[in-house]
């Protein structure tokens, strides 16, 4: 069995599967957050789905500029825009999205920029593509200006999603309510340092974690998300089944 | 009104009321009236939220929880403080 093909085949499907719920929470509620965290989740499994294709069809020049492009440079930085504009609602988190919105199109016309460039002839789907990339993408100095981009999205996605999810737990921790919530957060920053952690072991030339740390955060995220959403007891579920019949009556 | 229904309502304050209204329980409380009610479920809206609410004494929420929280905010430093090093090159760019 092709670990390879597997492990982003797995994080392909449980982020397809998670980027549809919140999705639907957004199509529920229109709330900005719920859009920000789908579309970053979907880059996420975009770029999932990116490396089983390489595993298991092949090179293609598109499903790399899905791989890197997605995976690689913006996922994170979108997820984290999502928490940002849950936990804050001011007019500055306006700027900041715009900000957000004009330095991905930014990336994507370097990235359009260093697609002609790409030499794939050294390509093997029996390694993972975090292995294979700087082999197949030009150095900086030739044009890969793109790479340079992927530290300060990753920075912000760190902040962000960990920084908000770790400060949500301990506020609620502090105040010694809603347990779901505490542990739902400290699960979605896991899951957040998991790929963070994988990522940079990847920059340091250990490429061979990628695909491990992505399925881990993908695990540990959704099953964060689901418990932060959830009712803590059965007594909540009983009041809010107790005021939707009184608001009827 | 409660000490509990203040923490709540300031906890809800903070920004994360979507979703408590998604689970559809907390607001339930945080709204509740304060005096006697005479709907037909006044009895459970009066009674304490307790399963919101987390025991003082239990060691999972007050020793080893903010051990992890707080482990997990020094590697997320640690992180950040190397891509900020790609940045100004202090760490090999690869």
């Amino acid at each position: 069995m092709n670990a390879n093909l597997v492990l982003p085949f797995l994080s392909s499907t449980v982020m397809l599967v998670f980027t549809l719920l919140v999705f639907q929470r957004w199509l529920a509620r229109r709330k900005p957050h719920f859009l920000f965290w789908s579309i970053g989740l979907g880059m996420f499994g975009a770029g999932s789905f990116a490396e089983a294709y390489f595993a298991g069809v092949g090179w293609s020049p598109a499903i790399f500029f899905v791989w890197y492009f997605f995976g690689a440079v913006l996922n994170a930085a979108w997820i984290g825009h999502g928490t940002l504009m849950l936990l804050f609602r001011r007019r500055w988190t306006v700027i900041v999205t715009g900000l957000l919105i004009l330095g991905s199109l930014a990336a994507l016309f370097l990235m359009l920029q260093v697609m002609p460039r790409l030499d794939a002839s050294g390509f093997t789907a029996e390694l993972p593509i975090s292995e294979q990339y700087r082999e197949i993408m030009p150095p900086v100095s030739e044009g890969a200006v793109i790479r340079l981009t992927t530290p300060f999205f990753n920075i912000y996605g760190l902040l962000t999603l960990v920084g908000g999810a770790l400060w949500s737990a301990w506020l609620f921790l502090r105040k010694l309510v809603l347990p779901n919530r505490v542990v739902g957060n400290v699960l979605i920053a896991a899951g957040a340092l998991s790929i963070g952690l994988a990522s940079t072991l990847t920059r340091l030339g250990y490429g061979g974690y990628l695909y491990l740390g992505e399925l881990v955060a993908a695990l540990l995220m959704f099953a964060g998300f689901l418990m932060a959403a959830a009712p803590s007891t059965e007594a909540e579920r009983s009041e809010a089944t107790a005021s939707s019949v009184s608001a009827a009556a | 009104m409660s000490p509990d229904r203040v923490v709540i309502e300031e906890v809800q304050a903070r920004g994360d009321s979507d979703e408590s209204t998604e689970a559809g329980s907390l607001p339930v409380a945080a709204r509740a009236p304060s005096g006697p009610s005479r709907t037909p479920y006044s009895w459970l809206r009066r009674k304490k939220s307790s399963g919101s609410r987390i025991s003082s004494g239990s060691p999972l929420y007050t020793r080893v929880l903010p051990i992890v929280i707080l482990a997990m905010g020094v590697l997320t430093a640690a992180l950040i403080l190397f891509a900020a090093g790609v940045i100004l090159g202090i760490v090999p760019f690869r």
